[in-house]
């Protein structure tokens, strides 16, 4: 079935169809969600609130956008709201931010597991502007006007974000990626 | 190492140089091994933060979402409970006031005089006692 075909089962309340929706980009909001969240509690929590937004609005998605970009932009959107809410979180109990009491694992005793925690954990430490970038077009694949349209930027604003931030996770993994010598 | 080549570069892994850019770039690498190793770095940067791509938010998340979105319908479709109680007594109530009506138009149809307490049943001598008793006695009786 197509995505139209299961988007207009789920309007006539056939909840099996709604399901396969869910199953099947599962992946895709898991990637942009953890991505900007990092893998966290709240991390499944926005995920889920994902899918019931797009019930909520599946009378009104036109199909303009795909399914895919569509649930991009509303899980992109309710992560940054969820990043907001730390920060408020952190004001209110006078928290210190994540960057001074997370602390990096180290690169060079980094093996295939603790390879992957290490990059999670350097893209945590940019800002959301940039992660929500790097997460767009360099771990779910949108290209860069794809990336654009999903945060409502100029292709150029996405393309100087990209540099800025891999400036700085290069500084940070750069024992991981080695010095190229 | 050539600021405008390391943009450049940058901008070349997202596809999104001019055909000169291109050549200038191509140029640049093909003269500095220390070009050619930053292109190695960003190329390894970019698969690393690929890579830590996760595609799962755990186990039994479709069926989490499933159960939230019954939870919606029911909360969109709108009942809650108070909303069920109150529709539940409605017809209790309409009786209620039906049998009040009839109960009045009866006293005061009984009656020959229409007031309040006349309404309800109260005859004229038991309302004056009631209204014409001082407040400290009633206090005095009850304690």
């Amino acid at each position: 079935m197509t995505d139209g075909d299961l988007v207009r089962a789920a309007l006539e309340g056939d909840d099996e169809a709604f399901g396969e929706i869910v199953r099947r980009y599962e992946p895709a909001v898991a990637a942009t969600v953890m991505g900007m969240l990092g893998d966290c509690p709240e991390a499944e929590d926005v995920g889920q609130e994902v899918f019931v937004r797009l019930y909520r609005s599946l009378a009104s998605f036109r199909g303009e956008a795909s399914l895919r970009t569509y649930l991009t932009r509303i899980a992109i959107n309710l992560s940054l709201n969820e990043l907001k809410r730390r920060k408020r979180r952190r004001l209110l109990f006078s928290m210190k931010p994540v960057e001074e009491h997370r602390n990096l694992p180290d690169p060079a005793a980094s093996d295939r597991i603790g390879e992957e925690d290490l990059v999670t954990a350097a893209i945590q430490k940019l800002d959301d502007k940039s992660r929500a970038v790097v997460v767009l077009r360099l771990i779910d694949g949108h290209s860069t006007g794809e990336t654009a349209g999903i945060l409502g930027v100029p292709v150029g604003t996405v393309l100087s974000r990209l540099a800025r931030a891999q400036q700085k996770l290069r500084k940070i993994l750069l024992p991981l990626i080695g010095d190229g010598r | 190492m050539n600021k405008r080549m390391m943009s450049l570069l940058a901008r070349s892994l997202d596809g999104d140089l001019t055909a000169e850019e291109r050549g200038a770039l191509d140029a640049a690498l093909a003269g500095s091994a220390e070009l050619r190793r930053e292109k190695e770095r960003l190329v390894a940067l970019r698969a690393a933060v690929a890579s830590s791509r996760k595609d799962s938010f755990g186990p039994f998340f479709q069926a989490k979402v499933m159960e939230r979105v019954r939870h919606d319908r029911l909360d969109a479709g709108g009942e809650t409970f108070l909303g069920a109680l109150a529709r539940a007594f409605r017809p209790v109530a309409v009786a209620g006031a039906v049998a009040v009506a009839v109960l009045v138009v009866s006293n005061l149809a009984k009656s020959d005089d229409i007031s309040v307490p006349a309404a309800f049943g109260i005859s004229r001598a038991a309302s004056q006692v009631i209204m014409e008793s001082p407040v400290e006695a009633v206090l005095e009786g009850l304690s």
